[in-house]
């Protein structure tokens, strides 16, 4: 039984106990005593939704107790510091369904409620050698502490929820890409001038029976444009996080019970990206080291011999004045970019994204397929089929590599008719100024072109189709023989041999 | 004898009912007559040929489907066979090779006979055997007989119900050879015939109608013989379910044929008969089905006023 503390009570009975400059009872910890482990999350959750965990993180300790009666309880222990620290606390305990008590060592006493604004102190000490004692308006009981709980491999093991909300959260980003996408994506991103960092991560072999690690890109990006969202976040292999603190990603789609931005308790030197559909989370003790996808970016060296070409050996009478088309990178921002040459060692990676590619693109998209691969254009822009070369237009029917323009610097109206095509056909230069035709007639809807490519079986339809065709009845009279009503008695006589049919109920009437 | 009805049933089978469910050209063959119509589906008989016999099968259910939702039906009964039977005798008293100069009267003779047999067979005794009955007579008013009008530059001929002669149809160019044909129904086959009354033809195609009740409603808005409720007619629309399967099947009408043919019909029962009220209600129910069907929506099944009226 408890006793309520009075004002200006100086002397408590319970050892550790002291009064605070308010007068309230109080010891050194605080603690929260909670049925199971799935309230301790409940009250994790609850805390971190208003305010931070940080200030008790230090002195936080989690441990699963044991009575005498058996029964296993989960406790939280932290330095007490103040009233109102520990009156929050008590209001989110109390929400989540346990009782906060106070004191130093041993010995803890519920802490003070609506009842008791004081506090409360013991009348009488339980005897005994647990390691923990609690008492209560309801119950004293004695503990033993069974095992620590810590906290960080706690929410390690929470599953995070899903949250559709979460796709519309502003900021950077963190990318997972498995090992095969990474480059694609870094081919991706650096056609599409997107600020972003990426680092090779490796994870020990999940058994013996791999071959080696595990690798997975880490990209961190900026600011992701809004149209690479459903691409980056519905290709297999690729899963986007949002940072969720300190090191700490919550894939996009997904929300962790528990606020860990209000729960640093993993490190700002590694990274854990918590995933959804019941994966498990990926971590890092330390993150690899990021560079700028720009430092992947395609780069040519020109032929030693090209050098000794530059200096004239020879003067003489100018000739007819006739140059070889050449193609020079250019640092101008792309556009136009409506087609790609994907080649024949890139069109499994094309047949895997078509899985992938919205019914818009789906259907707006031409390709033709030629022996040196699938040429794809896209009217308004090719950037949603992210594989392959990229090509832009410049004259109708006319497409250079993206990032490169001719030299010489001629209009494209000169350079297309300076290739001299009939009509109908579609250029495309490539990069070693090699001009490659493709028939415009070739390009046909991509859709099409999927669904051609399966097959199908035309028996189940004949069968069904003569059984549902069916003629009208004609009559064809032929003359029925000699002596017709040979069979037919006369009316007057009745039916000889009929059988037993019963008699009819009536012909006619109303 | 055995023999011979099996022989009997097989050309019955292949001439006419064959053609009747599946369409085709339909060939009949010599009168039946009551006493072998009413023995032919007896003692187990069947039709011989697989083929026939599955394809007719086939086609019954998918009729049958139209109406109601099964996926089997009983094989064609005794009665069912003896109205095959009449309906092959009624067919032939239009066949104008039936009689010559001193034997018109076998016209009338035939028509009587088929008559004979509509007296003996009853109606179907349940909901299934009028849908099996139905799904072997459904198309027996879409029947047409071909008649040919040949002309050419020094006379003509007509041809009814068969091809005309070959050597008419030489030198078309040269002799001027015109072909005219044209579409009987069933309605109109005794034209030609002057032996043959027609009400009494159409009288008799009537009350073999009324063997087969949902052929019968199904087909009210005919323009001949003149649909009228009879008693196994109204015996079915009396039960809840036939009336249901009465209703869905005239939905298919459309709405401006089917409200004047049942207003007729229902004119000719008199006031104070008590099956007036209940052709009332069924009417009311046809047609505001009919006007749901109109309109692209299901209308619900009449059940609730069923119920009330019977």
């Amino acid at each position: 039984m408890l006793e309520r503390v009075a004002v200006h009570q100086t002397r408590l009975r319970t050892p550790g106990l002291g009064l605070d400059p308010k007068g309230v009872a109080l010891g050194a910890k605080g603690l929260v005593l909670l049925p199971s482990l799935d309230r301790l999350v409940g009250f994790l959750s609850l805390y971190t939704r208003s305010g931070s965990l940080e200030d008790i993180l230090r002195t936080l300790s989690v441990e699963v107790v044991k009575s005498k009666l058996g029964a296993r309880e989960v406790t939280l222990t932290f330095n007490a510091e103040s009233s109102d620290r520990m009156d929050r606390i008590a209001e989110v305990a109390r929400l989540a369904g346990g009782s906060t008590f106070t004191g130093t060592s041993r010995h803890y006493v519920q802490y003070r409620d609506a009842a008791a604004p004081f506090g409360y102190d013991i009348a009488e000490i339980l005897p005994g050698d647990g390691q923990l004692a609690l008492y209560h308006q309801s119950f004293s009981q004695s503990y033993a502490v069974e095992r620590k709980v810590e906290v960080r491999s706690l929410l390690l093991r929470l599953e995070p929820h899903v949250d559709p909300a979460t796709y519309d959260e502003p900021g950077p980003k963190w990318i997972c890409a498995e090992h095969g996408l990474g480059p694609a994506l870094i081919g991706y991103f650096l056609r599409s001038s997107v600020d972003a960092e990426v680092g090779l991560a490796e994870w020990p072999p999940a058994s013996s029976f791999d071959d080696g690690p595990v690798r997975r890109y880490i990209f961190r990006v900026g600011e992701i444009p809004a149209r690479m969202m459903p691409l980056l976040t519905r290709t297999p292999g690729l899963s986007v996080f949002n940072p969720a603190g300190d090191g700490v990603g919550v894939e996009m789609g997904f929300r962790h019970p528990v606020n860990l931005r209000a729960c640093p308790v993993f490190g700002a030197a590694g990274l854990v990206l918590f995933r959804g559909r019941g994966l498990e989370p990926l971590e890092l003790p330390k993150l690899p080291a990021l560079g700028a996808v720009q430092g992947f970016a395609r780069i040519e060296l020109r032929e030693e011999a090209s050098l000794a070409r530059v200096t004239a050996t020879q003067t003489g009478v100018p000739g007819t004045v006739s140059l070889a088309l050449r193609l020079l990178p250019s640092t101008d921002p792309w556009r136009g970019v409506t087609a790609t040459w994907v080649r024949p060692e890139e069109m499994l990676l094309l047949r895997r994204i078509a899985y992938v590619l919205g019914p818009e693109t789906l259907r707006r998209a031409t390709v033709a397929f030629t022996d040196l691969g699938a040429f794809l254009r896209h009217p308004s822009g090719i950037e949603a089929i992210p594989v392959g070369e990229f090509f832009r237009e410049v004259h109708p029917g006319l497409f250079i590599p993206a990032g490169y323009d001719p030299l010489p610097a001629v209009s494209p109206e000169v350079l297309y008719k300076s290739l001299g095509a009939p009509s109908g056909q579609v250029l495309f230069v490539g990069r070693d100024t090699r001009v490659i035709g493709v028939a415009g007639a070739a390009f046909v809807s991509l859709e099409t072109a999927l669904l051609e490519a399966q097959t199908w079986a035309p028996l189940a339809a004949e069968p069904l189709e003569a059984a549902l065709a069916a003629d009208a009845p004609e009559l064809f009279l032929e003359s029925p023989g000699f002596r017709p009503l040979r069979d037919v008695a006369p009316v007057e006589a009745a039916p000889a041999g009929a059988p037993a049919l019963p008699p009819p109920a009536g012909s006619e009437g109303g | 004898m055995s023999e011979n009805l099996t022989a009997r049933l097989e050309g019955l089978a292949h001439g006419v009912l064959g053609p009747l469910v599946l369409g085709g050209p339909m060939h009949l063959v010599q009168p039946v007559g009551p006493r072998i119509a009413l023995l032919l589906g007896g003692e187990g008989r069947r039709i011989v040929d697989d083929a026939l016999r599955t394809k007719i099968d086939v086609a019954r259910v998918r009729q049958a489907r139209l109406v109601v939702p099964v996926d089997t039906l009983p094989e064609p009964t005794t009665g069912d066979w003896a109205l095959v039977a009449a309906f092959n005798d009624l067919l032939q008293a239009t066949n104008h090779h039936l009689s010559g100069a001193f034997t018109r009267s076998r016209h009338e003779a035939l028509v009587s006979s088929v008559n004979q047999i509509c007296d003996v067979v009853p109606p179907p005794g349940g909901i299934l055997e009028a849908v099996a009955r139905h799904a072997i007579f459904a198309k027996v008013l879409e029947i047409v007989r071909t008649d040919t009008r040949v002309s050419w530059w020094t006379g003509s001929a007509s041809f009814r119900g068969e091809p005309p002669a070959k050597r008419l149809l030489t030198w078309r160019e040269f002799r001027r050879v015109h072909v005219d044909p044209h579409s009987v129904r069933l309605s109109e086959m005794t034209e030609g015939v002057s032996a043959l009354s027609p009400e009494h033809w159409s009288a008799a195609l009537s009350l073999w109608l009324t063997r087969s009740p949902l052929t019968d409603i199904a087909n009210i808005p005919r323009d001949a013989p003149a649909f009228a409720w009879s008693l196994p007619t109204l015996a079915f629309i009396k039960s809840v379910r036939g009336r249901v399967l009465a209703t869905r099947v005239l939905s298919r009408h459309p709405l401006k044929t089917l409200e004047p043919a049942l207003e007729r019909a229902l004119s000719k029962i008199p006031a104070e008969a008590p099956a007036r009220s209940l052709v009332q209600g069924f009417c009311e129910d046809a047609l505001a089905r009919a006007r749901g069907a109109a309109q692209g929506q299901e209308s619900p099944e009449p059940a609730k006023s069923a119920r009330r009226a019977s």
